[in-house]
């Protein structure tokens, strides 16, 4: 990696946490799924944080977008990306590293649900397992989540645009896996591949399977080379 | 630029399909790593155990139709990826295939003409096509072959416990190749069919004939059928009680005289048997079954006979419910239905009746099973039941304080339920052992809730305080056989009061009750729970409902005589007593015993729940699961009954002050939210600092 794509990190961390759009939607995610969490635990009387991780994928594809569509749109409906693209700086570059800005954001916000697991651990025997695989899968998750917000996000000039196309699409990935019923047998188990939330599930239970692995990497990668094409139409 | 974006495009275009590629490939060749801490995503020890083990070639054929919906489109990649791992562990001698069943398909017809010759039949599923509900016919079954022998799992509609089934049934399915293979006489099928029946219903008859001969291939050709005709060879009225046949009065219309008929066909292997009556009980009178399923009715009637090995001793004089159930339960009404509880075990165990008045327990039979006696049970009894624990052997009594019957409406009590202490001579070995029975029902306010409507439709509930809910708080789940477990019910359960602990010995209270439960000793009513009312605070407490007794026991004979067995009919006191001499020898067992090795004794005062109405075979409730596990823990079987109850274990919170939970609670809600809003605040006051200090710098004159 080179320098300017630890600056463009360092850049957009420094963007995220001084804009107020960030903390709002952290704060008002953090306060939905504590609240959802938290108000029949003692009532369902169970030591695990299912609920919480099936929760996620949904809350996540309307939170992710909302953090990455300034990432792209901003700079080109302020005139700010000509002069980024200017600098000595490549194009992968500029996507890692608006990339990784972002999805550290987003992977800082989810931090203080680490008092979820140390709640639940103080009333019950919590089987580490499944919370690790919880948090991993949240990783990949986001992580894809972040490269389609910022693939919108470079489509278009215009926050809202990219912010909706954002929403329709990481609710696909979200959703499709509970709308398999609707799909032709011949095609179900691709629909239910593409899905990003059959993947995720499978690793929530606590088990590290390679094949969603390499689904989140691959599907992540194609969402950025998809948004370095898009940069570069721009140029 | 153009040229550039073109290439471009195309470099896009074969990323995709080189991520395509590389999902595809990753599809068969991928890893696992399970984080759980019971490893409940891996392959059991149980599994590994049976297909490592393997002295013949396992294979399993799966019949699947492709392309179904969800949510049966999961099912055929949950089995490969199961056959996958136990392939993995079973080396050379287990493999498996799948056909696939596509009706379209030019081999459809070989791979349907071979699935059905497996008997895996297509099961008729729902899918939604075109917006309209639609029923299709699918493949979702497999078939394992073993030897000569095959064992189907017919219907796979979930991949849920999909390795317990698959596990039970590889296990059912070696144990039985090597009991044929062991067996020194040919399996003895009889048809008994009695000559009046001849006329009408001789396809019943040609149909046992026909099933034993389609069978025979399959059990090595090592089945022998015999005809036995009651009204020239005439059954001994003992013996078709043993074999459970169904007599049926058949009256000669010259002459008005009455002759016992019979219709039935029972598979023996060794010294245990099995009957098919041709005939049944119906509310419309004795019907002949349905010929067509009787070679898969035969089928497990010798699969259970083969495939268990394990005894259970079952106390069957004393009045003892019969050990299969009752034949029509308005006749007994004060007897104990062991129909299911039967059925459940009978796959795993070798359940014998045995007669504790005048024998021993059988060699071989590590447990004894004693269920609502209604006679004293004698000192020869007593003495039988006490040395098998002495021997290290297992003892479990499901006991009634009480005898329970319907008061006529006219006499005393006028139509309700009249509770009589019971007392069958146990308590002094009970007592001896540290336990005693307390003569009385338990209430619980937690008791079951039965949900229902009433004739609005609205939602009415019904609390059964006789019938106290077990929740895991209230199970001593660090017993092996009870961790999986997440609810029971029991009923009209007596109290188990411990009483002088013997030295050597660990006691544990497997069930107990809420702190909310109380006795009810004197004028029991129980019939309408709505008008059980709960005594105050000052008389509730914790009641233990089932105790474990394990470890080093003391004989409650130590130091006294042995009893001798009562004589059978026609033998004198002198052949009794060289009877048990004999059986004694013969089981190299000394006359008495004290704590020879540890031994397990499990007590519960009730027998309501080994009745139909909490134990079923077919679907595992909570009651099913803690019953069979528990004969599988006290039968060294911890294995099969960790992996039957697999991922069912729910974690349980602990009962916290109610403060306690309400400040962590409101810390889960409001702490992450307000972390973050803080940090942002803190963030935006140091950035406004920073401006302003800047903005000063600047305005400086």
């Amino acid at each position: 990696m080179s320098a300017a794509f630890f600056h463009i990190v360092g850049r957009e961390l420094r963007a995220t946490f001084t804009s107020a759009v960030g903390y709002i939607f952290s704060v008002i995610f953090l306060a939905f799924t504590g609240w959802l969490v938290f108000q029949n635990l003692f009532i369902a009387s169970r030591a695990e944080l299912r609920f919480f991780f099936e929760l996620l994928p949904l809350t996540l594809a309307f939170v992710v977008p909302a953090v990455t569509m300034r990432v792209f749109a901003e700079e080109l409906s302020t005139g700010s990306f000509e002069v980024l693209t200017t600098l000595p700086v490549t194009d992968w570059d500029i996507v890692l590293g608006k990339f990784v800005g972002a999805w550290g954001f987003i992977v800082l916000m989810l931090t203080p649900t680490i008092l979820y697991p140390l709640i639940v651990g103080q009333f019950g025997d919590l089987d580490a397992g499944p919370v690790v695989g919880g948090y991993v899968g949240v990783l990949f998750l986001s992580g894809l989540y972040c490269a389609v917000g910022i693939l919108t996000s470079a489509l278009t000039r215009n926050q809202i645009v990219a912010v909706l196309v954002g929403w329709a699409v990481c609710s696909f990935l979200a959703l499709i896996d509970d709308m398999l019923v609707f799909f032709p047998g011949a095609i179900t188990n691709v629909v239910q591949y593409v899905g990003a939330d059959f993947h995720f599930k499978s690793i929530a239970r606590g088990v590290i399977d390679s094949r969603d692995l390499i689904y989140f990497l691959s599907a992540i990668f194609l969402a950025l080379f998809g948004t370095s094409l898009a940069i570069e139409r721009r140029k | 630029m153009r040229r550039r974006l073109q290439a471009r495009g195309i470099q896009g275009g074969l990323y995709v399909v080189a991520a395509v590629l590389i999902n595809v490939v990753a599809a068969s060749q991928f890893f696992r790593i399970d984080l759980t801490e019971d490893r409940v995503h891996t392959l059991s020890a149980a599994s590994i155990a049976a297909v490592s083990a393997l002295e013949e070639p396992l294979t399993i054929r799966a019949f699947f139709t492709p392309e179904l919906r969800a949510p049966f489109n999961n099912i055929e990649p949950a089995v490969r990826d199961l056959l996958d791992a136990y392939a993995r562990h079973g080396g050379e001698r287990f493999n498996f295939q799948f056909y696939s069943m596509d009706p379209e398909a030019a081999d459809a017809f070989e791979n349907e003409q071979l699935a059905r010759s497996y008997l895996v039949s297509p099961m008729q599923i729902e899918q939604l096509d075109s917006n309209e509900v639609t029923v299709k016919s699918a493949y979702l079954g497999m078939a394992m072959l073993h030897g000569d022998l095959i064992e189907t799992i017919g219907a796979i509609t979930s991949d849920s416990r999909l390795e317990f089934h698959v596990t039970s049934a590889i296990q059912s399915l070696t144990t039985r190749v090597s009991t044929l293979l062991a067996l020194e006489e040919d399996i003895a099928a009889d048809l008994y069919f009695s000559g009046e029946l001849a006329p009408s219903y001789s396809d019943l008859a040609q149909g046992v004939r026909d099933a034993v001969a389609e069978l025979g291939p399959s059990y090595f050709g090592r089945i022998a059928l015999d005809e036995i005709d009651p009204s020239v060879t005439p059954v001994d009225p003992n013996e078709a009680q043993r074999l459970q046949l169904l007599p049926m009065a058949l009256t000669d219309g010259g002459t008005g005289t009455e002759q016992l008929a019979y219709a039935a066909v029972t598979v023996t292997v060794g010294e245990r048997s099995a009957t098919v009556n041709l005939f049944q009980n119906t509310l419309f009178g004795l019907l002949p079954i349905e010929t067509a399923g009787l070679q898969a009715t035969l089928d497990e009637q010798l699969k259970g006979l083969l495939g268990s090995t394990d005894r259970i001793a079952y106390v069957a004089d004393f009045g003892a419910p019969p050990h299969r159930g009752l034949t029509d339960p308005n006749v007994q009404p004060q007897s104990t239905d062991l129909r299911s509880t039967y059925d459940l075990l009978r796959g795993d165990y070798e359940i014998t009746p045995t007669s504790l008045a005048s024998a021993p327990i059988p060699p071989g039979a590590e447990m004894a099973l004693l269920v609502s006696p209604q006679e004293s049970l004698s000192d020869w009894a007593l003495f039988q039941l006490d040395q098998l624990l002495m021997r290290g052997g297992s003892l479990v009594l499901f006991l009634d304080s009480f005898t329970s019957f319907l008061a006529d409406q006219g006499g005393f009590g006028g139509g309700r339920t009249i509770h009589i202490p019971r007392d069958v001579g146990i308590g002094p070995l009970l007592e001896h052992y540290g336990l005693h029975i307390e003569p009385s029902y338990v209430m619980d306010e937690q008791g079951y809730l039965q949900r229902g409507r009433d004739a609005r439709g609205g939602a009415v509930h019904t609390e059964f305080p006789n019938a106290p809910s077990i929740l895991p708080a209230q199970m001593a789940t660090q017993l092996p056989f009870m961790r999986n477990l997440t609810e029971l019910v029991m009923h009209n359960a007596s109290p188990i009061v411990r009483t002088e602990p013997q030295p050597g010995v660990t006691y544990t209270d497997a069930i107990v009750t809420t702190p909310d439960a109380w006795q009810m000793r004197d004028d029991i009513q129980i019939d309408n729970p709505s008008l059980i009312v709960a005594p105050p605070d000052a008389e509730r407490g914790e009641l233990a409902l089932a105790v474990l007794a394990e470890g080093t026991f003391t004989s409650f004979f130590a130091g006294r005589e042995a009893p001798q067995p009562a004589p059978v009919e026609g033998e004198q006191e002198e052949e009794a007593s060289s009877r048990q001499l004999a059986a004694d020898v013969g089981t190299g067992v000394p006359v008495l015993v004290e704590s020879e090795r540890p031994g397990r004794l499990f007590v519960v005062g009730t027998t309501r729940i080994l009745e139909p109405g909490f134990i079923n075979a077919q679907q595992l409730n909570g009651n099913t699961l803690f019953l069979h596990n528990l004969v599988d823990y006290l039968n060294d079987h911890e294995a099969r009954a960790e992996l039957r109850g697999r991922g069912r274990l729910v974690r349980r919170l602990i009962d916290a002050p109610a403060a306690q939970e309400t400040a962590f609670k409101t810390l889960g809600i409001v702490g992450p939210p307000l972390i973050v809003g803080l940090l942002g605040l803190g963030l935006w006051l140091w950035w406004n600092a920073r401006k302003r200090h800047i903005r000063a710098m600047y305005d400086r004159p």
